[in-house]
């Protein structure tokens, strides 16, 4: 069954319909129903491809165990319409009669076919707030071009540049990563149309797009670049060579896992740093106690750090920093994030039970609220878990039901 | 003629923040037409020095990476360790609809500036804070920059490795400006609920936790599957996946990605577009299977084509196709390409020291209304005598503050 929100969350009595392949805008539609709305996702006969993704990962990828496809769209419930047939366009156009919102990531060539660009839902529904989630814009030389993050948000903002060691390539970037960050601002629209809606009663189109997202949490580098006269220091082509100081590097560890540090405020963590990691006789030495000093004598200073590192395993360096409040950080997998006493105190991942497998954790969406509590993450309806139930609340009479399911107008799981 | 309504037009917000966190989030409130109030204390925000660290012009009325996160607001000095200081600052809450935060919890206790403070001023004003680690559990409280909270606690430090080597590094602040993405959700959400209620809450979000939710499918990949059964690569020229999913060295010693994940929908467009049709139906490489066993030796078979071209060039060739593959553009390339002049995905803004800036515009647009323009970010205290004399202090009682140093001008 799909999800049902509890009562007086932020968004109650809202409705979203979702029509979406993948994750961009699944994933800002399950922002909205973490948030309290009723989304009602709308899948086609075939299905969200993104059910299919585990299964290129090694993961269990059914009708019934999609951890992949939970990830997005467990706050949810979903209909599944064959779009292809004119009773299954008309019943997701009633729907859009009395939806709030309305998001998809549908390409406009697509939408137009089915009749379904703003243009056309604001005849529908002259109120609806429809979002729509792009990956190079609509206008200018690459518009309409196949997107994904790891191009369009990535490669193309500027932040793959940024993120080299050296003249090696750019680092990667977790899978559909710049998807949820683009449509974590597509929500920031469409609550901000909704709110507008409310005030004067009419709708709007908002929209965002992979480039523009990444360009916008690219701002720090681009603008930097744009300012800063030309390197003055030749690029450097390893870890051991740091273009910066080496307060502000990724260090080895005895074990082969990686130590973050971020301690550039040197007069606060320089005496700190040195006394966590033996190393109090370089406190006072005026070659690295500095600033600017550890700008020039680099190379020599990441030498000594990366050596006393070397000297243990993360986890024992994690103890012992423990005892310093000092922004250091051991570089974590995402399974340990996730199951780490911090975050479970927090309440920033929680447990999902699967079949499969025993012990998984999933992150929760990052916003608490004082005025709601945050439903567990959980597993995803299945396709057109709830066909028959909305169907009927829209006022489809018993036998129009059956007929739909039977011609393959509308589907429920087998 | 009417003004305009923008979604928050008729919103006050307080800003009460350091770095970027807090800034973020309320620029993005005022890009939505907030009336945003920045609270600097006389030593002003950290971050207008920031820059300087980085060789950019950093001066009190000159500041490009200060505008990035504070172009939309209006700024007052407060002296908040005098009590009259505190009063202006209270009598502003009174009335606001939105209080944003990233002091620690320590010092906001100290203020009297908590949730638990401030809902007993105003009940109905919505409380954001940006938060580090969390206020529970070992490391609430701890020091945190989104280098380590957001990035390396997460697992995006450990997802951007390339085999055994090190992470790659992180832009400076992008972390905290996604959280802030975030927290801006819950406000507007929080917004929309004390419209219904009548009554404000508090909405935080943390850094680590932003961190954890945006790290990519990897989470739960890596959940399932435990640590990976293939011996892992040591460089580029061994891909841990298909070989036209990654990156290639250019002649100009630029990059290029290749984003291709599904090799039978593409592999023929990109083979002919990289001129080896010959191997557009070769069985070592015509499926995703071959195509993964073979990676190491097609690998060395697209470097070495694409290193007989810059990253221009090929830039030139792909566009006849559509294909998923991107130059690994410089960011500043980027905000003054076509592509983001044309859809109004970046804003010109004029500096004395340096000609042609653009910066990149809030990520999102609305179909009947121009995002408002980027612009130069107020100096502290810019709008001191207009904001006390809007919230009812006279001209005497303004110049008293003044003179006394409870509130400051440029």
């Amino acid at each position: 069954m799909g999800y049902k929100a509890e009562d007086n969350m932020p968004l109650a009595g809202t409705t979203v319909i979702e029509l979406s392949r993948h994750v961009i805008a699944a994933a800002a539609g399950n922002v909205l129903g973490y948030l309290g709305a009723r989304v009602i996702k709308v899948e086609t006969s075939a299905g969200d491809p993104y059910r299919n993704t585990g299964k290129r990962y090694g993961l269990v990828a059914t009708d019934k165990e999609n951890p992949v496809y939970d990830q997005i769209n467990d706050y949810k419930e979903d209909i599944c319409l064959n779009l292809k047939t004119e009773e299954g366009k008309a019943f997701l156009k009633k729907m859009l009669e009395t939806a709030d919102i309305f998001v998809t990531n549908y390409r406009d060539k697509a939408l137009a076919d089915m009749g379904l660009l703003y243009e056309d839902v604001k005849k529908i529904n002259p109120r609806i707030v429809y979002g729509a989630a792009l990956g190079y814009g609509r206008k200018g030389p690459l518009a309409g071009k196949t997107a994904f993050d790891a191009t369009a948000f990535y490669a193309r903002s500027g932040w793959a540049s940024v993120t080299r060691i050296g003249d090696g390539p750019p680092g990667n970037n977790g899978a559909a990563s710049g998807d949820s960050i683009t449509a974590s601002y597509l929500v920031s629209g469409i609550l901000a149309g909704y709110i507008r809606a409310m005030k004067t009663g009419e709708g709007c189109e908002v929209n965002t797009s992979l480039l523009s997202a990444g360009m916008f949490v690219t701002a720090g580098a681009t603008i930097t670049k744009q300012f800063a006269k030309q390197p003055a220091v030749k690029k450097f082509v390893d870890a051991d060579h740091p273009a910066w100081i080496p307060t502000n590097c990724f260090f080895p560890c005895k074990d082969g896992n990686w130590y973050r540090f971020c301690t550039t405020m040197v007069d606060q963590f320089w005496k700190p740093l040195c006394q966590a990691m033996g190393l109090e006789e370089l406190i006072d030495d005026t070659r690295y106690n500095n600033g600017a000093q550890q700008y020039v004598n680099r190379v020599e200073l990441y030498a000594i750090l990366k050596q006393r590192m070397l000297t243990k395993t993360a986890s024992e360096w994690e103890e012992i920093f423990s005892h310093y409040d000092m922004p250091v950080e051991r570089v974590m997998t995402p399974p340990e994030a996730v199951r780490d006493e911090q975050s479970l105190a927090n309440d920033y991942s929680c447990k999902v039970e699967y079949e499969s497998r025993e012990n998984i954790y999933m992150p929760m969406v990052p916003i608490k609220m004082s005025c709601m509590k945050a439903p567990r993450r959980r597993r995803a309806a299945m396709k057109g878990a709830d066909t028959r139930e909305i169907l009927k609340e829209f006022g489809t009479d018993e036998a129009k039901i059956e007929k739909m399911l039977e011609a393959g107008e509308a589907s429920e799981p087998v | 003629m009417e003004p305009e309504i923008r979604p928050l037009s008729g919103a006050v917000v307080i800003e009460l923040g350091r770095h970027v966190a807090a800034a973020a989030a309320s620029n993005m409130l005022g890009f939505l037409g907030a009336d945003v109030i920045k609270v600097e204390t006389p030593k002003g925000d950290p971050y207008r020095i920031t820059g300087r660290d980085y060789g950019l012009v950093a001066t009190a009325s000159e500041n490009p990476l200060y505008d990035t996160l504070n172009d939309y607001k209006r700024d007052i000095c407060l002296n908040l360790k005098t009590k009259a200081g505190m009063d202006i600052l209270i009598n502003m809450l009174k009335t606001a609809d939105f209080f944003i935060t990233n002091y620690r919890d320590s010092v906001l206790e100290e203020m009297g500036l908590t949730y638990e403070d401030v809902k007993k001023i105003n009940p109905r004003i919505i409380y954001g804070s940006a938060l580090g680690y969390g206020r529970k559990g070992p490391d609430a409280g701890r020091a945190a920059f989104d280098a380590t909270a957001f990035f390396a606690r997460s697992g995006w430090a450990y997802n951007s490795r390339l085999g055994d080597g090190p992470p790659a590094g992180a832009i400076a602040a992008a972390g905290d400006t996604i959280m802030s993405s975030y927290l801006v959700n819950g406000l507007l959400g929080a917004y929309i609920k004390a419209q219904r209620t009548g009554v404000g809450c508090e909405v935080t979000t943390s850094l680590m936790s932003a961190g954890m939710y945006t790290s990519g499918g990897g989470a739960v990949t890596k959940e399932f599957l435990g640590p990976p059964k293939v011996k892992k690569f040591v460089d580029a020229d061994h891909p841990n996946w298909i070989a036209i999913c990654t990156f290639y060295p250019c002649k100009d010693g630029e990059w290029y990605r290749f984003c291709i994940m599904v090799v039978e929908q593409f592999w023929p467009t990109l083979a002919k577009a990289l001129g080896l049709e010959e191997l557009a139906d070769d069985p070592r490489f015509n499926t995703m299977r071959t195509q993964y066993l073979n990676r190491v030796e097609l690998y060395a078979i697209i470097k070495q084509r694409m290193l007989t071209k810059t990253s221009y060039e090929w830039e030139e060739i792909f566009r006849e196709y559509d294909l998923p593959v991107e130059r690994v553009a410089h960011p500043d390339e980027t905000v003054r390409s076509e592509q983001a002049i044309a859809n109004h995905y970046s804003s010109k803004v004029e500096y004395e020291s340096k000609e042609n800036i653009y910066l990149p515009m809030m990520p999102f647009a609305f179909s009947d209304q121009e995002g408002k323009e980027r612009s130069r970010a107020p100096m502290k205290g810019a709008d001191t005598e207009n904001i006390l004399k809007e919230y009812g202090y006279s001209e005497e009682e303004i110049a008293a503050l003044l003179k006394d140093g409870t509130a400051l001008t440029p």
